[in-house]
């Protein structure tokens, strides 16, 4: 690549440049707040002393949330939603993309449409939740879970990775007397390794985030994920403030802080460690989407 | 194996091959299974839509009642509101929130410093692993009148609190610009990999003759990656009528409902809320139909643009 030292150019750096510490502000700055005042003591707080990073340090917030255990609990549930979720999705998605990425499964044309077809159209909320009703679902760990076990999405980017693995891989083993089973067990499992992992992150980040489902199917709020106890904690302080009685209790209002921070720690742990995978994701389903 | 014409040869071809592909046939089946019960179960419960359905009632012999849902619904007082309300929050989506990716993106393929590059990169993408219950809490934490930051600095620079949750005139710039703030970074991926199938040689030749750096971003790159924007922007228009309940839900309140009410939170509020199974449902099937009928108009569409753009 020819450099290109011109003073225009040089102007057009600075431009990029100054993007960047924009994005870079925009994105990280609202993050840092949250963190801040999580960590900083009330007082500070209330002063309004506490910009992007923990003024007088503290962790009153967390230690208040761990002695009353609500936001514990969520994180438990949360966690249990996520592992079973997660693990029964990546089972079922595997399950079902790999026969359908044989090219001489009978009915593969039928089967792929009828599939596909709920991509387009879906029965909607409320059948939905009767269904979930009408099965004894609700109100079970397991209405979190079952209805959402595959993406069918999801479902076709799997599919579409098995079919990039060489065919004479699969039928040396079916020549050497390995079935089907076998088959996907031993050699195109251990060749997936990083297409599986990208699968499992998309769901367990679906998982982790989703609280739309546990507000309709369960009722004891005992059993609510994190994101829908922080969901409730934030409703209540809004209506607070539009009753009027608006930052009479702002220590309630840190506990707000620690909570959300907590909600989004995870996720932001572990996602730049995946992140060539996803991108790859990305890429395969947007091919074929 | 000489392909037999007759159907019955056929069908023993058929047998066959089911016989020998029993396995994979029966790796599929739990699958097949679950999409039945709980994809294919909710389109048959859907016909409540045309019943009037109580709890307890089978659909079979349920008691049918024609269009007068969907009749309900478009003489409703608030039918206007909420479509007005569900298209102008997808129509801003498609002004503001669609451009940004694509120069992001473009801009930061200019960028020569590879780390920052990357940096940038990956802080971007952070947001789209934040929940939008998250996003919508930060919002009301940030944007609190007495505590939240933002506040915080239009007092100390002489202004006026702000209730901007609670407010009709902020509500959709808000929606919008978190909207920006969670999916630009992760929408600008499959730009910037359009990016780098761009032909060096290009640039080069271009930098030769003496274009700008900005020049090149504008008459090479831009053009390359246009038939990914348009592809995409076609795909964003097809969803105008399924503005996403869950993020409204979030940040719908008394004080605001008047902008921020849509089609599908009328429908979660009838339908699960106040028990009108069958009006909810006839609200949700009128907007999937909608969708439905606008995705495959758009993939036409999109078959006819890739055709012609090959010539």
């Amino acid at each position: 690549m020819i450099r290109d030292r011109s003073l225009s150019s040089r102007i057009f750096d600075f431009f990029l440049y100054l993007m960047c510490a924009t994005v870079l502000i925009i994105v990280l700055a609202p993050v840092l707040n949250i963190f801040s005042v999580s960590f900083s003591s009330y007082e500070a707080f209330a002063r309004g002393d506490v910009g992007l990073w923990p003024v007088e340090f503290s962790t009153r917030a967390y230690e208040t949330i761990i002695k009353d255990g609500k936001v514990l609990q969520g994180l438990r549930y949360s966690l249990i939603y996520t592992g079973l979720g997660t693990l029964l999705n990546t089972c079922l998605t595997v399950l079902t993309a790999y026969p359908m990425s044989k090219k001489d499964m009978p009915f593969r044309g039928i089967i792929s449409m009828y599939f596909a077809f709920t991509m387009f159209f879906s029965g909607g909320m409320i059948p939905t939740f009767l269904l979930v009703q009408k099965l004894r679902l609700y109100d079970s760990i397991w209405a979190m879970i079952v209805p959402g076990a595959m993406q069918i999405y999801n479902m076709i980017i799997m599919r579409t990775y098995f079919q990039t693995i060489p065919r004479e891989l699969t039928e040396a083993a079916l020549i050497d007397g390995a079935n089907e089973w076998q088959t996907l067990w031993k050699i195109v499992l251990p060749l997936s390794k990083a297409s599986i992992a990208t699968i499992s992150l998309f769901y367990a980040v679906g998982h982790w985030n989703s609280w739309f489902s546990a507000s309709i199917y369960l009722s004891t709020s005992e059993k609510a994920p994190l994101q829908l106890v922080l969901r409730n904690m934030i409703f209540n302080t809004e209506a607070l403030i539009q009753s009027g009685e608006a930052d009479s209790n702002l220590g309630s209002t840190t506990i707000s802080y620690a909570t959300l921070f907590i909600s989004m720690v995870p996720m932001m742990l572990v996602y730049p460690f995946v992140q060539k995978y996803f991108v790859k994701g990305v890429m395969i389903g947007s091919v074929k989407g | 194996m000489a392909p037999s014409p007759v159907p019955k040869g056929r069908l023993a071809e058929l047998k066959k091959s089911i016989r020998k592909n029993q396995l994979l046939l029966l790796m599929v089946l739990p699958g097949v299974l679950w999409c039945l019960i709980f994809r294919y179960g909710p389109m048959y419960g859907a016909l409540i839509a045309f019943q009037k359905y109580r709890v307890g009632d089978s659909i079979l012999n349920g008691r049918w009642a024609g269009l007068y849902w969907f009749n309900k619904l478009f003489s409703h007082r608030q039918f206007g509101q909420l479509i007005r309300n569900t298209l102008s929050i997808s129509i801003l989506q498609l002004i503001f929130c669609f451009p940004v990716p694509v120069v992001f993106a473009l801009l930061l393929n200019e960028v020569k410093y590879v780390r920052l590059k990357k940096l940038v990169q990956t802080v971007s993408y952070l947001p789209h692993f934040i929940s939008l219950v998250a996003v919508c809490s930060m919002l009301s934490l940030l944007l609190n009148p007495g505590s939240g930051i933002v506040n915080r600095l239009i007092r100390a620079c002489g202004g006026e609190s702000i209730y901007f949750m609670g407010s009709v005139p902020w509500y959709r710039p808000i929606y919008i610009l978190s909207q920006i703030w969670q999916s630009f970074g992760f929408s600008s991926i499959i730009y910037i990999s359009a990016l780098t199938a761009v032909p060096q040689e290009l640039y080069e030749s271009a930098s030769v003759d003496g274009a700008s750096r900005f020049r090149q971003m504008i008459t090479i790159s831009l053009p390359c990656i246009m038939p990914t924007v348009i592809i995409m922007l076609i795909l964003e228009s097809g969803k105008l009528l399924s503005v996403g309940y869950e993020k409204t839900l979030l940040l719908q309140n008394p004080a605001n409902n008047s902008v921020a009410d849509i089609i599908s939170t009328f429908s979660y509020r009838v339908g699960l809320s106040q028990g009108m199974y069958s009006f909810g449902t006839a609200v949700d099937l009128f907007t999937g139909v909608i969708n439905c009928l606008m995705v495959f108009s758009v993939n036409r569409l999109i078959r006819h643009i890739s055709d012609t753009s090959l010539w």
